[in-house]
């Protein structure tokens, strides 16, 4: 009896013992096995460069991307507009609220462009915690990029929204609530960190560097731009655009940055102007910085800017490289352009398909045909031609099976409605930027990149310039001019406009003539002839005031929408800030 | 249920302990022995380790005896087997062949003679003894054998021959499980003479002499009269509506009348019948305040399970499943869709893996009283799966086979050829053609189900086997679903007395999805669905070489072409197995130790041959692997004190889960030709560096304690208050546990005095309680600030010549204090039973508050992306469930029971500190990035925030709102169902019936595919959108015209079955017959496929609501199917 007890008492402390033993496994620390905890990033083969990367390739979002700041920088304008087309791009109404000018604290394009610049923005400050205490060959360079970077993305947030919440990347911390600066500090933050980052950086070409990386040519560009700029954000709201361009010397250091770089022996104006922006424009000789893009490495690049603006049924080669019918000009801005079509950067004849002009008039039968077929460049207006797709293949010459037929193109959703791209635009109501779908064609386009139809339609090797030398010359043409030194800034212009070569239908080689005088209407014109369709024609119509004007479906407007209102869930999350002005 | 109710129901468990004894009967030698052991059996019976001890030596005694017995036999008697076969024959006809077939000799009186009964005997191979046994039992024989001689008689019938009067009686009674029944009552017939039994289902009464019969009663249990004796062995049976028969509950079970929570347990009786690829889809309609929402008409496709409402904004209502004591892990167990081509698609379900066939009950705990033994998973409800065990005591073998037909519940009606030649010749292709492309791409689709199952139960263990395959074809062609899965239950007690159990479960399967080109997010090139509806129907099918007709460029393709190039395989392995170990310490103190594996591991190959539409126009190859190890360790103790008034259950517990989940993605392009599948060989594609290369593996691990009081005092009032802390490791630093604590009481009015004696109310009980629990549902890691490297994230620092470098980017912004979500419930309510089963039913109101909402909302900025937080704010879902069901006809020969059940819901976003929260993106032209769901404080979760449609203009443009208005809508307030189940003799007849209202649903199929301006682009459009007034140039907006109520009433089921009289055939028990119909018809104004669907439209991990994208359609159904038991 005595040991059945004994048993059963010691079972029972057994059973126990192993119940308690077993009852704390585990401290609930979570393991993660997939990705690098941020105590190790610092053991990591390569971090630093594979930090600064990723720091690069937010540009991607921003600036290659027809939703990111090109959106808010061109979309805005007069020179572009995303209407609704029939069934497409109606998406909410996010494309054409900015054009119209109904965007608010809500509006999805705004608070896109908002998290995409601020996630930018972290990407660099974290690069710079990261690296500050590294000891790798090139930190300092590296360092010095990855603050820079910081900077245009910073300045990019000033410019678009006014106000910056700020983290200091030297001092980084996620705990603590950011500060709030005003545009003017934030400016005066960006020229300071650029300024103490200059000698750091690489000279171009040094060190391993390319137009693909920050360099102090870069940075000498984004001071140039900054100080060209500057006056309007201490002033923004300032009721008949009268900014203080020539206060605090801004415009000297424009032409001192801007002077730098037209000097520099890495520079020179591309004569084939469309080639700035080609499928080869790797190292082009005008590229100071620029977003590099491969349309078959890992990474594939995008190729919006001109297939949005491309008909659905443009095609580029048989496998469906397809426009989008989507961006076109507005008569407003292309109306500038009408006593000066000569420029050979209006349009460019292609020569690529097999060294025949592409005509596209209706008289091109046929073209030699390597598997892509080349679309002209720049603008198009009128009835478009092209090769037509059938049973998975161009339709070729029945006399030449080495040439693709040239036929006269029908809207792709509505075949019996000829590809026409019509001057104007003729909303049915005036203040709504939407066609119905026998409207769908209407809108010149702009093909001003080249489209990349080697692989397919949403990849391209197209660099993707942020700055370069053609924009240099037109900020020390507008700051000279704003100094009134008209001559000089007449000498920068025509230097554009006669650097520059196009072809005609003929297969002509053109240049392009100079021109006689300069005031602020023509020099507004002549920036944008360099410029347009390259994201910086907002910033130019606040410059020059006309940003508030009425054009295309859009109404005459009150300042405050120069800049874009805090998205409303940023308001939500941070309580500190204050909404913009009007909104 | 499988046991057939036998004239030895009462007495089996003693007849079968005794059965030992009586085979030693047999030998007259051992009679004496026998006689003494006996006595001191009894004797002592109630000693339990007297009894260990005397069985021990009583089998010592018996093998010893029987190797001396053997070789008695052997030498002195018949030893060889026989095979008998006989038909219709009385017993003496029986016995002369016996006799022939044996060396015994028969000796019998007059009245067996007078027997002219027949019987049939079927024996193969059969010792003489065990022919006899069953001989005896069925002609009510009883008979010795002596020498060779075997004497037969007519077992006396109790009351037949005046037996000597008993002066007092004794015994036990137990229930239908054989345990213990306390509290019976029992009172000599004929007098006021009573007593009830013990704890210990134990009863002795001195007998006035009014009668020598008892009369046995409790409530819920079949009344049952016996002769009174001094050792008497009652087993009583529940009755059908049964109050007292025992509900699975977390960690255990409990008698119904001791419930104190809001639960629901649906038997295999009541499943939903017809096709049911899963578990979920079984309890359709079944319980009040369960919603159950197919994805998809697909078959297999992802089920939306809502218990109580909406309690959380991200995505993962889904209650938790347990299956057998193992809680599942609510991860996807296969992949989904690749994104890229038609887009991606969700992952099928992840209970596909488990044969409906083998479930034997599903409980489901509805309030926190119930759901907060689990704790941090118990918010969205649980679901308690319970699989079969052996309970038969014979051997029995299941046979379930069917075959089904399937075919498309309703079809749109798109224009046929001529009716679009009339409106639309300029976009006409052929005016001859007129191809329906629905019946195209639609087709009659075969189902064939065979389930196998054998099992057998003893004194002291039981075992379940099964296999089956289900074969399952979609509707839409090249679709199909098939399932192979084999399972086995088994259950053993060991060492004394049954102290040591061991239950073991173990099912494997394996599943292969066929999938189509659908998806629930295609781009502007659509899929399948949205093609075949806006196909041309003057296109014809084939061009006249008989290849399949190139629509070429027009942005609108062959739907056949689509399945002609399209190729996609799923195939998933998943075994789920747990060892259950139950010892008792001491009477009443029991250890349990549960340790399950669920290993899962899945292949998903998906092909897009090169074609000529937009859609991966050079081919394109993904392959995906999930891999899942999630393991259960489990450690906890019982207590059960049942004194005269006192009932006390405790529990307490320790758990620890662990979930391991992998996965990686490839994929090529350029795929060159057709001849080679990639899945086969994915060299063949052209380009193997075009997709990124990705993978994931996560851990995930659970750690509780948790406890728990069951109490009640004269089974009147009764208690029930439970804890569990939990800790999980996707919580941050400074929250790793959670306290989830409830309490209910219970009040069985029925059983004060004052209603104990009324007719009319047999049960009636009040209910209330109180408890928090938690929801952990959240990705992993969104604590922990990572990096991760990903090409995709890289950049070419070094000029575009050079490799990519690949980018380091931080993968999200942490937040170190999330901790789970709470969800407060109060749960009050009436359970009845009037009549006794006339009419039974509950009612039960509900609020269920849900704070520190787990939600993905913008980080402050600067910050890497959107950051997972508990916010302030509520989410409050109220609703009245109820119940209500009767036994109509009770008779003999008719049956007939109804049930009816519904629910209400009420559903309030409150205090939420932000300004609202789309959901629920629109997938078509031109609208991407467009939300129809918003969260906003004072609104329905996910109500509808679209523009009002104010009608066409006179040039049929539409006229809109200025602003967008809320509409509440996206959940039903009201879901009911209607159970009938109708027997008149063998035939049964049973039909089920769903349906909701006040709901609606965003008829996302209608805005991306039958819109007039279709006819501009060579697509159909329906009729009813032709005489809409709609032009043709009308711009897509989204807006409430899309929106539609989605209030049905529909047939679910109905099954017709014929059960054969077998009671001919000894060797069958059953054979049935049955047609079931399923889904027969749906009464809605929906103008799409299906009003029950919901697509997945999630926006930033945000669920969406009420969306109708492309859904597959759903399917009427057809079935045969037979079922034998022997």
């Amino acid at each position: 009896m005595l040991n059945q007890n004994l048993f059963r008492i010691n079972t029972f402390l057994a059973l126990t013992a192993l119940f308690l033993a077993l009852g704390s496994c585990t401290d609930l620390k979570e393991q993660v096995i997939d990705e690098i905890i941020s105590e190790d990033i610092s053991s990591v083969e390569g971090a630093e460069a594979s930090l600064l990367s990723a720091t690069y390739a937010k540009c991607e979002d921003l600036f290659a991307n027809y939703g990111g700041t090109w959106c808010l920088q061109q979309m805005s304008t007069d020179e572009t507009v995303l209407p609704v087309r029939g069934e497409d791009w109606s998406d909410g109404g996010k494309w054409r609220a900015i054009h119209e000018f109904t965007w608010n604290a809500s509006s999805v394009k705004v608070e896109d462009n908002w998290n995409t610049l601020n996630s930018a923005i972290a990407q660099a400050a974290s690069t710079v915690d990261v690296i500050k205490n590294s000891t790798v060959e090139n930190h300092e360079l590296y360092m010095a990029e990855a603050r820079a970077m910081w900077v245009l993305y910073t300045f990019n947030l000033v410019d678009l929204f006014g106000q910056v919440p700020y983290r200091d990347p030297m001092n980084l911390s996620y705990s603590e609530a950011p500060e709030i600066l005003t545009a003017e500090r934030a400016i005066r933050i960006c020229i300071d960190v650029l300024l103490e980052v200059i000698p750091n950086l690489a000279e171009i070409g040094s060190n391993g560097t390319h137009c693909g990386r920050f360099t102090k040519e870069a940075a000498y560009a984004l001071l140039a731009k900054i100080y060209l700029n500057k006056a309007v954000y201490e002033d923004r709201y300032n009721a008949s655009s009268a900014f203080g361009f020539t206060s605090n010397a801004c415009m000297d250091s424009v032409i001192l940055y801007t002077d730098k770089l037209i000097s520099s022996p890495h520079f020179e104006l591309e004569d084939d102007y469309f080639e700035i922006f080609g499928v080869d424009n790797s190292n082009n000789p005008e590229l100071i910085f620029a977003y590099i893009q491969s349309a078959t490495g890992a990474n594939t690049g995008r190729n919006d800017f001109t297939y949005l603006s491309m008909g659905r049924n443009q095609k580029a080669n048989p496998d469906n490289n397809r426009g989008s019918n989507a961006t076109c000009t507005t008569p407003d801005y292309y109306a500038t352009w009408d006593a000066n079509r000569d420029d050979p950067r209006f349009h460019k004849h292609t020569l690529k398909n097999g060294g025949e002009p592409f005509r596209n008039d209706g008289a091109d039968y046929s073209l030699p045909y390597d598997g892509i077929f080349h679309f002209n460049r720049g603008f198009q207006e009128g009835q478009q031609y092209g090769p037509i797709i059938t049973g998975g293949a161009f339709e070729m010459d029945p006399a030449n099976a080495a040439r693709v037929l040239v036929q006269k193109l029908y809207t792709e959703k509505t075949p019996t409605l000829a590809m026409d791209f019509t001057r104007e635009l003729n909303f049915d109501d005036p203040a709504i930027a939407a066609f119905s779908q026998n409207q769908i064609n209407r809108g010149v386009r702009v093909f001003k990149q080249e489209y990349d139809a080697e692989n397919t339609r949403n990849t391209s090797g197209v660099d993707i310039s942020v700055f370069r030398l053609g924009g240099i010359y037109t900020m020390r043409a507008e700051a000279k001019f704003r100094k009134n030194d008209v001559s000089g800034a007449l000498a920068d212009i025509n230097k554009l406009r006669t650097s520059r070569w196009s072809i005609d239908a003929g297969g002509n080689k053109y240049y392009g003539e100079s021109i006689p005088s300069l005031d602020e209407e023509t020099l507004y014109n002549e920036i944008s002839y360099e410029l347009y369709w390259e994201g910086e024609r907002r910033q130019e119509m606040i410059r020059f005031g006309t940003f508030d004007k009425s054009y295309s479906a859009k109404p005459e407007t009150d300042p405050y929408f120069r800049v874009f209102p805090i998205p409303q869930s940023e308001l939500d999350a941070n309580k500190d800030f204050v909404q913009n002005e009007g909104y | 249920m499988n046991s057939q109710p036998g004239p030895f129901t009462d007495t089996r468990g003693a007849t079968e302990r005794n059965e030992t004894k009586k085979r030693l009967q047999t030998h007259p030698r051992l009679q004496s022995l026998i006689k003494y052991f006996s006595h001191q059996y009894f004797k002592n019976m109630n000693s339990k380790l007297t009894l260990f001890r005397f069985k021990a030596t009583f089998l010592l005694l018996f093998s010893l005896f029987s190797v001396q017995y053997g070789w008695a036999y052997t030498k002195a008697d018949f030893s060889g087997n026989i095979n008998l076969k006989i038909e219709h024959a009385g017993l003496t006809r029986i016995f002369e062949e016996l006799e022939e077939l044996s060396p015994y000799k028969f000796s019998y009186g007059q009245e067996i003679i007078a027997d002219r009964r027949t019987y049939s005997l079927s024996f193969k191979n059969q010792e003489f003894r065990v022919i006899m046994d069953e001989l005896a039992g069925r002609a009510g024989l009883s008979y010795t054998i002596s020498g060779q001689l075997v004497m037969v008689k007519k077992q006396a019938v109790p009351g037949d021959e005046p037996a000597e009067p008993v002066k007092s009686a004794a015994g036990r009674v137990l229930d239908e499980n054989n345990l213990p029944l306390p509290g019976v009552n029992i009172v000599e017939k004929g007098s006021g003479n009573g007593t009830v039994t013990d704890a210990g289902g134990a009863f002795s009464l001195q007998l006035g002499g009014t009668s020598q019969t008892l009369v046995f009663s409790f409530i819920g249990y079949e009344s049952l009269e016996r002769a009174a004796a001094g050792n008497m062995m009652i087993q009583m049976k529940p009755v059908s509506a049964g109050l007292d028969e025992v509900v699975v509950v977390g960690y255990g079970s409990v008698s119904k009348s001791d419930v104190t929570g809001s639960l629901s347990e649906i038997n295999e009786a009541n499943f939903r019948n017809g096709i049911n690829t899963s578990a979920d889809n079984l309890l359709q309609g079944k319980v009040p305040g369960v919603r159950i929402i197919n994805s998809s008409g697909e078959p297999g496709a992802g089920v939306d399970v809502m218990i109580r409402g909406a309690g959380s904004i991200r995505s993962g209502s889904t209650p938790l499943f347990v299956v057998d004591g193992v809680p599942l892990s609510n991860d996807d167990v296969s992949p989904g869709g690749p994104s890229g081509g038609v887009g991606s698609s969700r992952a099928k379900n992840p209970l596909n893996f488990l044969n409906p066939s083998d479930i034997e009950s599903i409980s489901v705990l509805k309030d926190a009283s119930a759901a907060a033994i689990y704790g941090a998973r118990g918010s969205n409800g649980v679901i308690l799966i319970t699989t079969k065990s052996g309970n038969s005591r014979k051997p029995l073998f299941t046979f379930d086979s069917y075959t089904g037909i399937s075919t498309v519940s309703k079809k749109l009606n798109l224009l046929t050829g001529s009716e679009y030649e009339a409106v639309n010749p300029e976009q006409t292709y052929d005016p001859n053609a007129s191809t329906d492309w629905q019946d195209v791409i639609l087709r009659s689709a075969l189902t064939t189900s065979n389930n196998l199952s054998f099992s057998n139960s003893s004194e002291t263990g039981n075992y379940f086997v099964s296999v089956s395959h289900l074969k399952q074809e979609g509707i839409i062609r090249e679709n199909q679903f098939e399932r192979f899965s084999g399972r086995i239950n088994v259950n053993e007690s060991f060492l004394d007395d049954q102290r040591l159990k061991l239950k073991i479960n173990l099912t494997a399967s394996e599943t292969k999805d066929n999938g189509v080109p659908t998806s629930e997010n295609a781009g502007a090139t659509g899929e399948l669905i949205t093609h075949m509806l806006k196909a041309n129907p003057t296109r014809p099918v084939y061009d006249e070489n008989g290849d399949l007709f190139d629509f070429d460029t027009e942005g609108s393709y062959n739907p056949m072409y689509m399945l002609d190039f399209f190729d996609d395989e799923t195939r998933t392995l998943r075994v789920l197995g747990n060892i259950e170990t139950r010892f008792r310490i001491l009477q009443g103190l029991e250890y349990q130790f549960n340790y399950g594996i669920d290993r899962s591991f899945s292949e998903r190959n998906t092909t897009y041959y090169p074609n000529t539409t937009e859609i991966e126009n050079i081919g394109a190859y993904y392959q995906q692997n999930y891999e899942a190890f999630n393991y259960l360790l489990e450690h906890y103790l019982t207590w059960s004190y049942a004194g005269n008034n006192h009932k006390l259950d405790a529990l307490a517990g320790f758990s620890y889960q662990k979930f391991d989940r992998s996965g990686t993605f490839f994929g090529v392009t350029d795929i060159e030709d057709k001849s080679l599948n990639p899945a086969n060989n994915p060299a063949v594609g052209g380009n193997q560096d075009a997709v990124e290369t990705t993978g994931f593996a996560e851990i995930n691990e659970l750690q509780s304690y948790f406890g728990r009081i069951n109490y009640a005092y004269g089974g009147k009032y009764l208690l029930t208050a439970s804890l569990r802390s939990d800790g999980s490791t996707r919580f941050g630093e400074n929250n790793k546990y959670g306290l989830f604590p409830s309490f209910a009481l219970g009040w069985n009015l029925s059983r004060e005095s004052f209603l104990r004696e009324n007719d009319l109310i047999s049960n009636l009980k009040l209910r209330t309680s109180w408890g928090q629990t938690g929801n952990q549902e959240v990705p992993n890691k969104v604590t922990q600030a990572t990096y991760s490297v990903a090409s995709s994230n890289g950049y070419y620092l070094n000029g575009e010549s050079n490799a990519l470098v690949d980018g380091i980017t931080y993968t999200r912004t942490a937040n170190p204090d999330l901790k789970w979500e709470v969800v407060t419930q109060t749960n009050l309510g009436l359970d009845f039973d009037l009549c006794r089963g006339r009419l039974y039913g509950s009612v039960d109101y509900f609020s269920k508050t849900t704070t520190d909402a787990i939600l993905l909302v913008p980080a402050i900025s600067p910050n890497f992306s959107d950051v997972w937080t508990n916010m302030d704010g509520e989410i409050v879902n109220k609703g009245l469930e109820f119940s209500i069901g009767g036994h109509i006809v009770q008779t003999e020969a008719i049956k007939w029971t109804v049930d009816f059940n519904g629910a209400t819901l009420q559903n309030e976003v409150k205090n939420l500190p932000v300004t609202e929260i789309l959901s629920g993106g629109v997938s078509g032209s031109g609208v991407s990035g467009e939300t129809v769901n918003i969260y906003k404080n004072g609104y329905a979760a996910g109500s509808f925030y679209l523009k009002h449609h104010q009608g066409f203009d006179e040039d049929g443009i539409s006229i809109y709102s200025d602003d967008k208005i809320i509409i509440e809508s996206a959940l039903p307030t009201f879901t009911y169902g209607l159970n009938s189940q109708f027997s008149f003799k063998n035939v049964e007849l049973s039909f089920s019936v769903t349906g909701q209202s006040g709901a609606y649903l965003f008829n996302n199929t209608k805005l991306a595919t039958n819109t007039m301006p279709n006819l501009l682009a060579s697509k159909n459009v329906t009729s009813e959108v032709l005489h809409s007034g709609q032009s043709k140039n009308d711009a897509l907006v989204v807006s409430d015209y899309y929106l539609e109520s989605s209030d049905y009433l529909r047939l679910n089921s109905l099954r017709l079955a014929y059960t054969f009289n077998t009671a001919r055939i000894n060797w069958l028990k059953q054979l049935t017959v049955y047609a079931v119909g399923q889904n027969l018809f749906t009464i809605t104004d929906y103008s799409g496929y299906d009003p029950s669907v919901n697509t997945t439209k999630n926006v930033g991990g945000n669920s969406s609501l009420g969306m109708d994208y492309a859904s597959y359609p759903g399917s009427s159904s057809y079935l045969l199917g037979l079922t034998l038991k022997f």
